[in-house]
This record gives C-alpha cells, structure tokens and sequence, in this order.
C-alpha cells in the first residue's frame, strides 16, 4: 500500500490543477464560453478496493494509453463521464452528439493531462488514439488495471469539475500507471515535496 | 449478508452472498461445495501467475478458491465451478492488449481440469460488463449485466 504524505496529495492535486487547466483553455476557446475546470480531490487506490471509488453505474469512458519510450514505462489515462448526457447539452447543446463530443472531450483532457505528467516528470509521454467505451465505470477501469496488474497494485484518481456557469459536472480521472511509472511518480513527488 | 469481492481478490463463506462488481474483460470464478455448502468467489485479472500466488491471476485464483474451501473441510469431490466474464468492454478498441478476455478462460478451463472440478454452468464473452452474486449455501449464481438484465447460472 502506498501512502502518501500531505505534500505529496498536494503536489498531485497541483499535478491534476494543471492537467485541467489547459483543458479547460482549450474547451473555452473552441465552444467561445467560459469553462472552468478544477481537481478538488486525489487519492491513490488499491486494485481491489477500487469498487469504493468506481460506482456501478454507466459511464462513457475514454481511455489512452501513454507511453514513455525512452525508458520503457507505459500507463493508461482513463477519463470517465458520469453524467454524459448532461455534459453533451452544456457544452455543445445537443445532447444526441453524446459519443463525439465525449470522445473529443476526454481526447482534449487527456492530452492536457498527458502534458502536464510529461512536464513534471521531465520525460516524453507519447498518447495513443483513444478506445471508448460505454458500461458500468467500475468494469471499464477493471479492464484497464488488467493492463498493469501482473506488478502493480495502485491507481490515481483525479477527481475533476467541470463548470459551466452554475451548471457543476462530476468526471473522474484515472491514472494507471504501471510499477516503474508509478514509482517515478511517487519519486519526482518526494523531490518536490 | 453480502461480502464483497475486490477486483483480484477471492473470498469462500458458508453462507450469504459472495458478490463481485464490475466484471470486465476479467474473470469471475465461483467453487460450490456441495456438501458442505459452502462456496468461494474469485475475480481474477490475468491468465498466468508469475509465481506470486494472489487472486489476481486466474491459474492461482482457482487454486486458492479451492483450497480455502479445503480448509473448511471442503473436498474436491464435491466442488462444481461456474465461470463468468471475458467480455469485450471497448467498442473502438485501438488498444491492442485490451484483449486478454479468451486467454482467461483457456487457463481457468486448464487449471480446473488439472483439480478435477467440473465447469457446470458459464456466461463468458459478449460486451456488456457483469456483477455477480453468488449463493454460496446453494450455489446458484445470478448475473447481473450493466443494461440491466439478468440470468441466474
């Protein structure tokens, strides 16, 4: 098990802030409003205690693969959408455009989020094309932790809102990294803490 | 009584309900001990241990399944096991390893024969994620799909 100290939380909630924020530049500047988006929460979760974070209920969920290369250490961003339909409504009113508006979004995330990680580490992290797809949340990242569980037992949960206004929009997301990927993490943390 | 069982995790009781969520592409292997009524659950990730003995792997999973009955004065007899999961979650699927769903089953197939338990029932493959309850008094197993439906194995 792997516990973090206070600096460290803070230094991945800052990790995730940043992620977020080119996001949401980037949305703003596409739709032509303000979108604000933040990371209140991040935690580190153990493989089999993952049915506390992930509920049982459908989500759209879009998921990369991220690669470092030059070290040989891989790890998936996986972006979960709780409440798809709503987001499809606020961002580009129409909600029948559920599927390509998700997808564009968790593209637009991922890549900000894989660019965040990539400079705080210090490293270059190549995205695959993003997988969709549509089921419960918890049996989507079981797949994905599938990827990385021979060796490694941990996940971290960036828990994100994306406002719009009023309007507050719960999206999860994931990084599964595998052992050595997360070990620098944890690492490149202790140094900043 | 339910009791949960985590994502590469196996737990036996002799009574209630073992139950495991979010099935994916992983698999759910449920041991029934007739006899002395008890059952085990397991929700293992991988096909093949690399010598670490967790549930995370189907080939120990099923060991550990079996033997933790044992433990409770099971015996191999009369243990039956019914198989569910192995479904294919990603509908643009571009990730190349996200298929490890087949590789599951042909170990879980392998390992149960080698303890001579008998597959009595499964639901494997399809694309829509499961969560299990297993009874363990009697050893019925309900599925529950993530659109809602249901089938009892």
């Amino acid at each position: 098990m792997v516990d973090l100290k206070v600096e460290e939380i803070d230094a991945l909630r800052e990790l995730g802030n940043i992620g977020v924020a080119h996001a949401a530049t980037s949305l703003s500047m596409m739709l032509g409003k303000m979108i604000d988006m933040s990371v209140p929460n991040v935690l580190i979760a153990k493989i089999s205690e993952l049915h506390k974070y992930f509920e049982d209920q459908i989500v759209v969920g879009v998921v990369t693969a991220l690669e470092d290369v030059e070290n040989g250490r891989t790890g998936y961003l996986y972006v979960s959408f709780p409440e798809a339909k709503k987001i499809a409504k606020l961002l580009i009113e129409d909600p029948e455009l559920v599927d390509s508006t998700i997808m564009e979004l968790g593209n637009i995330l991922s890549s900000s989020f894989c660019n965040a990680i990539a400079d705080l580490l210090g490293i270059m992290l190549i995205p695959s094309p993003p997988s969709l797809a549509e089921d419960t949340s918890i049996a989507i990242v079981e797949v994905i932790v599938a990827q990385i569980a021979e060796k490694s037992d941990n996940v971290i949960v960036f828990e994100t809102e994306l406002k719009e206004k009023e309007e507050a929009i719960k999206i999860l997301v994931t990084l599964v990294p595998d052992e050595k990927f997360l070990d620098y993490i944890l690492k490149m943390l202790g140094m900043l803490g | 009584m339910e009791i949960i069982v985590g994502i590469g995790e196996a737990k036996f009781s002799k009574s209630g309900i073992l139950k495991t969520i979010g099935l994916g592409s992983c698999l759910g292997i449920a041991i029934y001990e007739s006899k002395i009524k008890a059952g085990a659950l397991a929700h293992a990730m991988l096909p093949k241990s690399n010598g670490l003995k967790t549930a995370k792997f189907v080939d120990s999973a099923v060991s550990i399944a079996i033997e933790s009955l044992e433990g409770i004065s099971g015996n191999r007899k009369n243990m039956v096991a019914k198989i569910a999961g192995g479904a294919q979650i990603f509908k643009h699927l571009t990730l190349e390893s996200l298929k490890i769903g087949d590789r599951n089953i042909e170990v879980v197939r392998d390992t149960l024969r080698e303890y001579g338990v008998r597959i009595v029932s499964e639901d494997t493959g399809g694309s829509l994620g499961r969560t299990l309850y297993f009874f363990v008094n009697d050893g019925r197993l309900l599925i529950r799909y993530s659109n809602g439906g249901e089938l009892w194995i």
